[in-house]
């Protein structure tokens, strides 16, 4: 907050006070020159001799509501009520009150003074937000930990490309689709999903190469097979694993890991 | 159904759930109104606070969870079961306009921000904070963003109602999303809330 006073033709006052007249329209922002009070400011705060960092920052803030006030006084040629919508700019303890009293009819503001006002706006429920994180962070809520990534689970010493390569294997020993111009059933890969997790429900793991077997296995049930596969590791619901390089790469099941929601 | 069975499933429930438990949950589960289970609660809770226990049922993300106090953080912490880092001030405001204007592209909180926020948002995203909720019917078809219940657990907040008030104008911002005006102090005004600052 800065007092330093400021004389200008019709209007006397601190800088703060100046700012906030001319969004108020109080003062008229075509006969202010920013450039001569703020020089005047400097003056004084020079005369005045160390200035200390509050006044510094006080003035800074100040000159900075005044200029965006001045902007937003010339800047939106609307001819008639151009009562601002809401209070100036850094002052504390300005805002509150003087917001519900303009029936709506500055809806057409700029996009540049929306987005000031915008981001003004958030400035004190940033604050509010980050008051609150600090004074959780003390809390240390039920499971909560690790409230980190509940992301993707990388394949345990298997790498993307080893599964790509298993998946080749797999459709080397078998022949291209035939009558693929014919409508083929509809393959589900979620019902893929439940296929894998209920068969690793009832043998604890599975070899890559049993997902595949069954019946009369067609390359594009190959493909559905092999993208719920990787689908149930993106959920975390299922792990790949090779013990050894060149072994058998094992999917096993996730405990605990159906649960997604918070 | 009995006081003490319910009073003593209730704490139950809420113990071993690792997401808020709603009264209205409760309520189905026991069979009971969820404004009974609700009291209930609150009588557990006055319970916890008049013996002096290390923990307390919060109400955050529309239900109940069993938390530890914040006088107890520091023997948590000692523990070394990991503490949460505090969100750095970029991710603090790109969270806020997110919770307060979901849902919303990276581009819409690039344009209020004025700087890039892909960073910021991969990070909220990992934490959990930030989801993609869909997107965008416009050109290009952008991902929109919103906040999760973990953003509510985050900061303790009930809902997003609950989320501090923005004052006046906001309403007439375009796109702007103005809350009403928070019920801060409701018939859950038993739940304790961390000390500021």
């Amino acid at each position: 907050m800065t007092t330093i006073p400021v004389n200008v033709s019709g209007f006397s006052g601190t800088l703060e006070d100046l700012a906030r007249a001319i969004e108020k329209g109080d003062a008229d922002a075509r006969s202010v020159s920013v450039h001569e009070v703020i020089r005047a400011c400097f003056d004084e705060l020079e005369r005045s001799g160390e200035p200390g960092l509050d006044e510094v920052g006080g003035l800074l803030a100040a000159a900075s509501a005044l200029v965006a006030a001045k902007a937003k006084a010339l800047l939106p040629p609307e001819p008639e009520a151009d009562e601002p919508p809401g209070a100036s700019g850094e002052g504390e303890g300005v805002a509150e009150g003087e917001g519900g009293d303009n029936g709506g009819e500055d809806d057409g503001n700029s996009a540049l003074i929306a987005h000031l006002m915008e981001y003004r706006i958030f400035k004190e429920a940033v604050e509010e937000l980050a008051r609150r994180d600090e004074a959780w962070r003390l809390v240390y809520l039920r499971n909560s930990f690790p409230s980190g990534p509940r992301s993707v689970r990388p394949p345990e010493g298997v790498s993307l490309s080893d599964l790509i390569q298993a998946l080749r294997r797999v459709l080397e020993g078998i022949p291209e689709d035939e009558f693929t111009a014919l409508p083929t059933d509809d393959l589900s890969i979620e019902e893929k999903m439940d296929t894998i997790l209920i068969r690793l429900r009832q043998k604890g793991k599975l070899v890559f190469r049993e997902l595949f077997d069954g019946p009369v296995i067609t390359r594009s049930e190959v493909i559905a097979v092999f993208l719920a596969l990787l689908e149930l590791i993106r959920l975390a619901k299922a792990v790949v694993r090779q013990d050894a390089h060149f072994g058998e790469i094992l999917i096993l099941p996730v405990v605990g890991g159906s649960d997604h929601g918070v | 159904m009995e006081y003490k069975e319910a009073r003593a499933a209730i704490e139950a429930m809420v113990f071993a759930s690792p997401r808020p438990v709603t009264a209205r949950e409760m309520g189905e589960i026991l069979g009971i109104d969820p404004r009974t289970a609700d009291t209930i609660v609150d009588d557990l809770r006055r319970e916890y606070d008049e013996e002096g226990r290390g923990m307390q049922i919060v109400f955050v993300a529309g239900g109940y969870q069993m938390a530890t106090r914040p006088a107890h953080a520091d023997y948590i912490a000692r523990l070394n079961v990991g503490t949460r880092q505090a969100l750095s001030r970029a991710a603090l405001e790109t969270v806020a306009m997110i919770a307060y204007k979901q849902p919303i592209t990276r581009a819409e909180l690039e344009t209020i921000r004025g700087v890039r926020v892909d960073g910021v948002l991969s990070t909220l995203i990992e934490r959990g904070l930030v989801r993609p909720v869909g997107r965008k019917k416009a050109p290009g078809r952008p991902v929109l963003y919103g906040t999760t219940p973990e953003f509510l657990r985050w900061f303790g907040l009930a809902s997003l109602d609950d989320l501090p008030p923005i004052e006046g104008d906001a309403a007439t911002l375009p796109g702007f999303r103005l809350r009403s005006a928070p019920r801060r102090s409701s018939r859950r005004g038993g739940v304790e809330r961390p000390a500021r600052g």
